[in-house]
């Protein structure tokens, strides 16, 4: 009877010990991988979610890019990626020179550095605009074509303010004077030019 | 309690159990072996709890194996997604994709700025001819000034106070000006000691759609090559 109690206290103990360990082991090993990698799993499902939705959402825009044909390209001249100065004076010259009016001065200015000047009178320059300023003397017919072209420009300009001053020369002659600030546009806000 | 070496009569049961337990006497054919003389009553018992036992063993058991093919299972299923996302990411990554990117923000962003500037914008070759239709020919304006903020600014010589007044009544009843005001008025004699009304004249432009511009016309103009050297 004794060596059957020993038996049984041998097996009782034979089965708390497989059942702590058991316990022990799940509780400590496996079950905090099992939640480590079911967190890693949710933050995956997240990040496959919102991953294909960029696929998707880029898919879409290719699409939508090739429907618009040459549109892009055509706002992409309108507000280039920077001010693109050659291109913009050539502009400028090519609309005065079709109604024979010469630029005897054009300033190009970063809407950035303007914005950065503290006290500046201008509210209006922010970072992604390039100031223009130039006067030119013409009849007013020639001027207000030229305004008008200027408005109709592929590259998009704002004109800020114009001034139409006439003036007599020494024979009579009314001469008419367009003094004007332009506001064009490019897409990157660059960080201020100096000397511009 | 009976000794457990000494076999108990027949009949008679050794422990006293309730459960009243037959027990046999001698075994035949081997008189001196005691083993068969365990009460049964204690046989049964002891079984009792040991199954128990062990069947709480093998759920422990089974228990861990099932976290343990849940922790298995999870990590192939992560290694699938991981596998998965990097090949979304991939598709993302390509160049083809970086461009319609690249293309699709360029296109946003001048979209975005097109659209606030065409708000803000005030045609001036719009409004320009239409408020000379209102100055008489009598009327010597020398200079204008007007900026997309809706200021106005006139300066010019006519013959008299009179033609200055129907000028500025001229101006007030036109619907897309407000605020005129005749801020000066001054009989002059000019360089050649003929007398004139100097005066000056300034008003807000209301931004009627009449008056505000029409949108940019994409296909007149073409942009020059680059490279005709910097005006600064």
């Amino acid at each position: 009877m004794k060596k059957k109690n020993n038996n049984s206290i041998f097996y009782a103990g034979v089965t708390v010990v497989i059942v702590a360990a058991s316990f022990f082991y799940t509780w400590k090993s496996i079950i905090p991988k099992l939640s480590e990698n079911k967190a890693k799993s949710a933050q995956l499902d997240i990040n496959i979610s919102s991953a294909t939705l960029k696929l998707d959402s880029l898919k879409k825009a290719q699409t939508t890019l090739t429907q618009l044909g040459d549109i892009p390209t055509q706002l992409s001249v309108s507000v280039p990626e920077d001010k693109d100065m050659p291109n913009l004076i050539t502009e400028l010259e090519a609309v005065a020179s079709k109604y024979k009016i010469v630029l005897p001065t054009i300033t190009v200015t970063d809407g950035a550095s303007v914005a950065a000047v503290v006290g500046t009178d201008t509210p209006a320059a922010s970072t992604n605009t390039v100031i223009i300023g130039l006067s030119a003397p013409g009849s007013f017919e020639s001027i207000q074509s030229f305004i008008a072209d200027l408005e109709k420009d592929i590259r998009f300009m704002n004109i800020k303010s114009a001034t139409i001053s006439s003036t007599e020369d020494e024979k009579g002659a009314t001469i008419m004077s367009l003094s004007l600030q332009i506001e064009a546009y490019k897409r990157t806000s660059a960080t201020p030019v100096s000397g511009q | 309690m009976q000794n457990e070496t000494e076999p108990a009569p027949a009949g008679v049961n050794p422990n006293n159990s309730p459960g009243g337990t037959i027990t046999g006497g001698v075994a035949r054919g081997n008189p001196n072996s005691r083993d068969n003389l365990i009460p049964m009553g204690d046989h049964s018992h002891f079984n009792f709890a040991l199954v128990l036992a062990w069947l709480v063993a093998l759920l422990a058991i089974l228990a861990m194996l099932y976290f343990w093919w849940l922790s298995r299972n999870i990590v192939d299923v992560v290694a699938e997604k991981q596998s998965k996302l990097d090949s979304i990411n991939q598709q993302i990554e390509a160049p083809a994709m970086v461009k319609v990117a690249k293309d699709s923000n360029d296109f946003k962003t001048s979209v975005g700025i097109l659209s606030q500037a065409k708000k803000d914008r005030f045609s001036i070759a719009t409004f320009l001819p239409t408020l000379y239709t209102k100055v008489t020919n009598d009327v010597k304006i020398n200079s204008l000034a007007l900026t997309t903020e809706g200021k106005l600014s006139i300066a010019g010589t006519t013959k008299n106070y009179r033609t200055t007044a129907d000028l500025v009544m001229a101006l007030k009843s036109w619907g897309s000006l407000s605020n005129v005001d005749l801020m000066s008025v001054a009989m002059m004699a000019d360089d050649a000691g003929k007398i004139e009304a100097n005066f000056s004249i300034s008003a807000d432009v209301v931004k009627a759609p009449a008056v505000v511009a029409s949108s940019t016309n994409s296909t007149t103009q073409s942009i020059s090559q680059p490279g005709t050297g910097g005006v600064q």
